[in-house]
């Protein structure tokens, strides 16, 4: 997810949606006519993979009968296994972000909160 | 090599004998293929008066080397309800402009609103898809 706003007042006016961008794409830029160039700024919402540590049976193949040497798949053992649990936005307004991607909230109806030039929050609009 | 690939059929149907009508996916045809969508909202200025609309236009440089395909879904709050997109421009009835526009070129994709309402500025909402495809 990208966001393009306006540097002077902070709104969201555009949005890139999706969580992972090819490089073209994060070298886009969406400009409006009543919102000068440089005046535009672009941020995009890292995402992170979060993982979950899980144990796994081991099984391997064991002869369980002697006498038909019948062959049965037992488990031997326990392992960790390191398993994706899927990507969550690395900000702290994450759930904006997932109330975002879900259309529970329109994220232009937002601005960013800019520190040093830099978004470190996101808060809704003052009406006028 | 002329019988190599991937078909999936629609549900019901034999994959190995569905004509192309029932197949959901299959790569022996050309799709268009995603590059990136977005939306957005854009204030449109109230008209000077109806006849003399105030125009806003969003550009969306692309960044791909030619002229993609593309599609852009527009909402018209003066003469509609809010937020129910269409995929297709809105022209002037008579001499009053309210009016939607897209263009696209090998930069950019342009679209714009023109708000004839005299009497307040109005929210225009958009979405757009641009394709890998070439447009041209």
């Amino acid at each position: 997810m990208i966001f393009f706003y306006d540097k002077q007042n902070g709104h969201i006016f555009s949005t890139i949606s999706g969580r992972v961008h090819s490089d073209d794409v994060l070298e886009m830029w969406v400009y409006v006519s009543d919102v000068p160039k440089e005046r535009t700024g672009r941020y995009v919402i890292p995402f992170t993979t979060v993982y979950e540590e899980l144990e796994e049976p081991v099984k391997e193949l064991r002869v369980v009968d002697d006498v038909s040497k019948r062959v049965e798949e037992v488990v031997v053992g326990l392992r960790k296994v390191k398993k994706s649990k899927g990507m969550r936005p690395d900000v702290s307004f994450a759930d904006l972000i997932y109330s975002f991607e879900e259309g529970k909230e329109n994220s232009h109806d937002y601005k960013v909160v800019l520190k040093d030039g830099k978004v470190v929050d996101i808060e809704i609009k003052q009406l006028p | 090599m002329s019988d190599y690939g991937a078909k999936v059929s629609q549900a019901g149907y034999d994959v190995k004998t569905a004509a192309k009508e029932r197949l959901v996916f299959s790569s022996k045809y050309d799709t268009f293929k995603v590059y990136v969508t977005g939306n957005g909202t854009l204030t449109v200025a109230a008209a000077v008066d109806p006849f003399t609309p105030r125009a806003g236009t969003v550009t969306v440089a692309h960044n791909l080397s030619y002229t993609p395909a593309y599609f852009v879904f527009v909402d018209n709050p003066v003469w509609a309800t809010a937020g129910k997109l269409s995929p297709y421009t809105f022209r002037s009835i008579g001499a009053t402009h309210n009016v939607a526009n897209f263009a696209c070129d090998s930069t950019n994709i342009y679209i714009t609103f023109y708000n004839p309402d005299s009497t307040a500025s109005h929210d225009y909402e958009y979405r757009y898809y641009i394709y890998y495809n070439e447009l041209a």
